[in-house]
């Protein structure tokens, strides 16, 4: 494990940094330091203690939660200043802590003091298991202002130990890079953490405001003592409206761990646990709404807690309402990202691949058609290989708006051959592996409605992205709202075809292809085939690319849409196909907010790829488009109508406003009649008080 | 054969499950005083005078006692010439049946306390028309000075 050591001299005292995690950090994650700092002093030829008759064991401890507004990453770097008097060389040495903006818990730029007034050395060994030492061996010497000279140390010197739970760096630069890119080399070193070894989670935040916030949070892991198991039981608690779930079993929990979020690992170990939770969706009682924001779990759910207690003791699955799904699962290993390939393809030999700028071309042009006889000459000698059609040395020129060594690794200055022959008047810079992808940023979708609100997604929430050369497209919202969102290109030199990738999170969701490079024609030949593309992809544009549906509740006619290039599948112009894909993408619309509004615009015209030059013109930088209708709803909505609802249970376990989807009275000693005027009544919504 | 008969006046409509009972009489009366003996629906006689008390006390509810054992909401009344008034009752199954209504086992459709954000709600209205939110990514293409791919067959 790397650490970093720090010795004083000569008598072997020594502070050491251990630990060390990701620096990875979110809101709410604890960070700390904690240190042993024992302090020595020389008089009269001899190391006496500072304080007492012997070491001084002052321990302490720096911690603090990151708060909202900070870095994702969070670092320390070592730092040495003067004593506080000012009056020797030697350097206190400090650990200054960054990542962290104005307003969030901790202060920005906290430094944490680690060893005052000494001499050290400092041993640092990186996670490679490379060692580097520096000594500072300018130690304190003399009697300090303000200090009695029977007290003032000679020489003072320090012994201890730290721990951060963060990666720590030798200098700023270090660990302000590390901030920004999350690479580095600290010196306590990333070490990666074992996770835990649990047989039950639960993750449980309670707030009383729907989707944000948390009075409670509760993140527990349970290693079980064996043969030992844990059951949740629904219960209500009297003068704890916050809570309707009970823990049983917890005497056979072998270790507990407690996290600051679901996504630590590991938890550090922890004493005790709490017993209640909430797991319903949301909780009325005593005048306020309790919402469980995360409720996660794999212990199983009784109805009551005797068979609760008789699956602890007997396993038996009687009134176990719910086992929630477990992680992993047999389909295959779970990942949080898609890796993608490199194009290995080596272009160096057997022909070439030139980048050329306009000068260069035309200097090309100018030589391979020139009418020195000489030069043709050589040139006919030299594409002997080529038969008679000399020209077809001449593979293909095309443009592209970018820069080629933003998607392939050049070598500059390499000699241009048409078959044997040698350009005398240009060298070009060669294309040797066409092997980069370009990263073109990330962007972050916030959920306009707080998490978990359908409102979020389509039709009321449409996201599209317009793609330069490969058009416009809309995309499924679900893949990426509330995900970072990251697009790449990849563009083949050959051909000048390029696929742009959104990923989500780090995983491919989507994928487009796209036609960059235009070709020039060379020949006769080449340049009928460039008129026919061009002419293909006029109509393929008119047929494919473009969807327009204006007014979702409106027919859409196949013939103006025909005649127009617009409001046409992408698939063809088939009349029936048409009418049958529209009409089911309207009837999805229509169901699923029927009575909510009388049409749903459709927000964007989509387009398909770009051909030939046209794609020039097109956007010069890729764009998402968030389209959002605005909506309305009471703010008394919820007390006196409720929100739509597929929980069930007890009557008993509502609160407020209740409406019905179904009633089973297993028990009830009036007529049949009023068993039905109950049931109806249940049905049409009642105040449960 | 006598009837337990308690008349209140409630103040909570009929689609709440508590009720605000306040006593206005307590009464023990001949069973002829109901005239239509119907559970769910029985019609009750009094003498004017007792209507006109029970009215100025607010009365608006009532419970009747064995074989009845039920609440009921009081209709309107109609005064007749033979000096009686008659009131129509409804029985109140909510509150009568109560206990054995919360032990129902119900599947919500709509609810204030246990209910999902993540399903689409009716009662949400939808304004006409998207609003539009660009955003751009840093990457930026250079059509106006780009360069030229030469392929070519040779050494």
């Amino acid at each position: 494990m790397a650490s970093l050591q720090i010795s004083p001299n000569p008598n072997g005292s020594s502070l050491s940094v251990g630990g060390g995690g990701s620096g990875e950090v979110s809101e709410g994650t604890r960070i700390y330091i904690e240190y042993n700092r024992k302090n020595w002093r020389e008089t009269q030829g001899e190391w006496l203690p500072m304080y007492g008759g012997g070491w001084d064991p002052s321990e302490y401890r720096w911690e603090g939660v990151v708060g909202d507004g900070g870095f994702s990453r969070i670092a320390g770097y070592i730092g040495q200043t003067q004593p506080i008097d000012g009056s020797a060389s030697a350097g206190n040495l400090i650990i200054t802590v960054i990542g962290i903006k104005t307003g969030g818990v901790i202060d920005p730029n906290t430094s944490i003091n680690l060893c005052s007034e000494g001499e050290w050395t400092l041993s640092t060994t990186n996670a490679q298991g490379e060692t580097t030492t520096t000594t500072d061996t300018s130690s304190f010497v003399g009697g300090q202002t303000g200090h009695s000279p029977g007290w003032a140390p000679i020489a003072a010197r320090v012994e201890g130990e730290a721990n951060a739970s963060f990666p720590i760096f030798e200098t700023a630069a270090e660990a302000e890079n590390f901030l920004r890119t999350g690479e580095g080399d600290p010196l306590n070193g990333m070490v990666p953490v074992e996770p835990n070894d649990y047989d039950y989670y639960i993750y449980n935040r309670i707030s009383t405001t729907p989707g944000s916030g948390a009075e409670y949070n509760y993140f527990y892991r349970y290693k079980m003592r064996e043969g030992k198991r844990l059951c949740l039981f629904k219960e209500k608690l009297i003068g704890y409206p916050q809570f309707d779930r009970t823990l049983s079993g917890a005497d056979g929990i072998l270790t507990i761990y407690k996290g600051d979020s679901p996504d630590q690992d590991p938890f550090p170990e922890a004493n005790s646990t709490v017993l209640h939770f909430l797991g319903a969706l949301a909780k009325y009682e005593g005048g306020t709404t309790w919402y469980p924001i995360t409720y996660e779990t794999n212990i199983p759910i009784a109805d009551s807690m005797q068979h609760a207690q008789d699956y602890i003791e007997t396993g038996d699955t009687t009134g176990i309402t719910g086992i929630p799904g477990q992680q992993g699962g047999e389909i295959g290993e779970p990942t949080d990202q898609t890796e993608q390939g490199e194009n290995g393809a080596v272009f160096s030999y057997g022909g070439g691949m030139f980048r050329l700028s306009n000068a260069q071309l035309a200097s090309f042009y100018t030589e391979a058609f020139n009418t020195d006889p000489n030069v043709m000459q050589s040139i006919l000698e030299g594409l002997q290989l080529f038969g008679s059609n000399q020209i077809n040395a001449i593979h293909d020129v095309m443009y592209i708006p970018f820069a080629a060594e933003d998607v392939a690794t050049l070598s500059s200055g390499n000699d241009i051959y048409l078959g044997s022959y040698k350009m005398t008047t240009l060298t070009g810079d060669r294309v040797l592996k066409n092997d980069k992808l370009i990263n073109m940023g990330t962007h972050y979708f916030a959920p306009p409605y707080g998490a978990g609100d359908h409102r979020n997604y389509a039709p009321l929430c449409r996201i599209f992205v317009m793609l330069p050369y490969a058009g416009t497209h809309e995309l499924q919202i679900d893949k990426y709202i509330g995900k970072n969102v990251t697009l790449k290109l990849a563009v083949d030199l050959t051909t000048g075809a390029g696929t742009y990738f959104v990923l989500s999170n780090n995983t491919i969701m989507d994928s487009f292809d796209c036609q960059i490079g235009a070709h020039r024609a060379i020949t006769a030949v080449d340049h009928a085939q460039h008129v026919a593309a061009v002419t293909n992809a006029i109509l393929q544009t008119g047929t494919q690319g473009i969807k327009t549906v204006a007014g979702a509740t409106n027919a859409i006619n196949p013939a103006q849409a025909a005649t127009a290039g617009r409001e046409a599948t992408k698939t063809s112009l088939n009349a029936a196909g048409l009418g049958g894909a529209v009409s089911g993408a309207i009837g999805t619309v229509v169901t699923g907010f029927q009575g909510m509004q009388s049409t749903i615009d459709y927000p964007m015209t989509e387009r398909g790829s770009f051909n030939g030059f046209l794609g020039m013109f097109d956007v010069k930088s890729p764009y998402f488009v968030f389209c959002q209708m605005q909506t309305k709803q009471a703010q008394n909505l919820i007390r006196i109508k409720g929100k739509p609802s597929a929980a069930g249970g007890k009557l008993s376990s509502f609160f407020g406003y209740f409406e019905a989807a179904a009633v089973d009275l297993p028990s009830f000693s009036g007529t049949e009649a009023e068993a039905e005027e109950l049931m109806s009544i249940l049905k049409g919504g009642i105040y449960i008080d | 054969m006598s009837l337990s008969m308690n008349l209140y006046k409630n103040t909570k409509l009929p689609n709440h499950t508590s009720r605000t009972l306040t006593a206005v009489a307590a009464l023990a009366v001949p069973d002829n005083v109901i005239e239509k003996f119907d559970l769910t629906d029985p019609v009750i006689v009094v003498k004017n005078s007792d209507y006109m008390s029970f009215a100025n006390g607010g009365a608006n509810y009532l419970h009747l006692g064995a074989p009845f054992n039920r609440y009921y909401f009081m209709g309107t009344a109609t005064a007749g010439a033979d000096g009686l008034t008659r009131i129509p009752c409804h029985v109140d199954v909510l509150y009568t049946y109560l206990q054995e209504a919360l032990n129902a086992d119900v599947v919500a459709s709509r609810s204030s306390s246990n209910y999902e954000i993540g399903l689409e709600d009716p009662l949400v209205k939808v304004l006409k028309g998207y609003n539009y939110n660009f955003s751009k990514f840093n990457y930026t293409f250079t059509p106006e000075a780009g360069q030229y791919i030469l392929q070519v067959g040779g050494r």
